[in-house]
């Protein structure tokens, strides 16, 4: 532990931005099945955070933001953490139901946890392929609240082994209607070790 | 002209009036004003886990209840103002998400920090006159040490003045 843990090296930067751009690609492309439209992704950043700018990253501490976090254990432990601007959730709802619904209703909160879910799932079939993991994801669980509450949770855990968090964090631009979306993976030192273990990578220093 | 103070996350810093100080964003931390009525100084500590003890990590003192609010007081105690004058209020120590079943202690790490900040003010004799904590929403807070007033708001909810 220390100081080492905050530098992040060029070959495991590359390696855990190659594998959320394969894990968000196949996300994006499940998403973009159900909602029948085209999809643009924007190329994952690798990065370790401050806990303050991490809330920068989705619009400032007290944006409104919803979030959908699912608790991936097995192998590695990790959080998926799904997030969405007020206006893309109305957008996203929209699309997938029809213009009338409201995003925050019964309805449209099912329909966002709904392809949250599908999102993570094929985050981490992706996750699992790729490193030969077994790796399990729960019942992810939806909040509307301030992106600073929302990120509070992954930056809790990452506290507990360290003062800064490693984020992957791919962005979405689905059809004509401008949805950005975020997949965060964050997960603790230790688990990114056994995953760039796997992918024959010494480790995030090495 | 009077500013409003910022703290981050693990964060501190200190207030007089008629300056304010705020934090943006408390989900399940908790942030901890204490002030004194009559000098108007204040200060906010916004911290992250229970126990600094149970954690090897734990060089920044400003993460953890225990330490963060010894902190805060030291810095306080500084400028002049005596432990026994402080008074306390606290927000935050929300469950942002919920889950059926969990190995983790991710849905109860609200409940504790919000055991461990009361325990620690006890110890060191300080009154908690407000509180808002608990339940599963985030809040921002803002304290004026001249009213010694906390206004807590949050999303889709009115806001509240403890």
């Amino acid at each position: 532990m220390g100081d080492g843990k905050e530098k992040i090296s060029d070959n495991a930067r590359n390696a855990l931005s190659e594998l959320g751009n394969i894990g968000a690609g196949n996300a994006a492309t499940s998403l973009s099945v159900l909602l029948s439209t085209k999809l643009v992704m924007s190329p994952p950043h690798v990065d370790i955070y401050d806990f303050n700018a991490l809330e920068n990253i989705v619009g400032g501490p007290d944006a409104t933001v919803v979030g959908v976090l699912s608790l991936v254990s097995g192998d590695m432990d990790a959080m998926l953490l799904f997030i969405l601007g007020v206006e893309d959730a109305k957008n996203l709802v929209g699309q997938l139901m029809d213009e009338n619904t409201d995003w925050s209703s019964e309805m449209g909160m099912s329909a966002i946890s709904e392809i949250a879910n599908i999102l993570i799932g094929s985050y981490v079939a992706s996750l699992e392929t790729l490193s030969g993991l077994k790796i399990r994801y729960g019942q992810p669980s939806l909040c509307v609240d301030m992106a600073g509450s929302i990120l509070s949770v992954p930056c809790i855990e990452f506290a507990k082994i360290s003062d800064k968090a490693l984020l992957i964090n791919s962005q979405f631009i689905v059809g004509d209607k401008e949805i950005n979306g975020f997949i965060m993976m964050v997960s603790e030192m230790h688990s990114y070790d056994v995953l760039l273990n796997k992918l024959g990578i010494g480790g995030i220093n090495g | 002209m009077a500013k409003s103070i910022v703290v981050g996350i693990a964060d501190m810093n200190v207030c007089k009036a008629p300056d304010t100080i705020t934090t943006i964003g408390l989900g399940s931390c908790i942030g901890i004003v204490l002030y004194d009525r009559i000098s108007k100084i204040s200060g906010l500590v916004h911290i992250m886990l229970p126990d600094s003890t149970k954690i090897k990590q734990n060089q920044n003192k400003l993460k953890f209840a225990d330490t963060g609010i010894e902190e805060l007081v030291k810095k306080l105690n500084s400028m002049g103002v005596g432990t026994a004058f402080l008074c306390a209020k606290i927000a935050g120590g929300a469950k942002m998400f919920s889950f059926a079943s969990s190995t983790s202690d991710l849905g109860s790490i609200g409940d504790k920090n919000i055991v461990a900040v009361k325990r620690k003010l006890m110890s060191l004799g300080i009154r908690i006159e407000a509180e808002d904590v608990g339940l599963n929403y985030g809040r921002t807070i803002v304290f004026d040490p001249e009213t010694c007033q906390l206004t807590v708001t949050n999303v889709g909810r009115d806001k509240k003045i403890i």
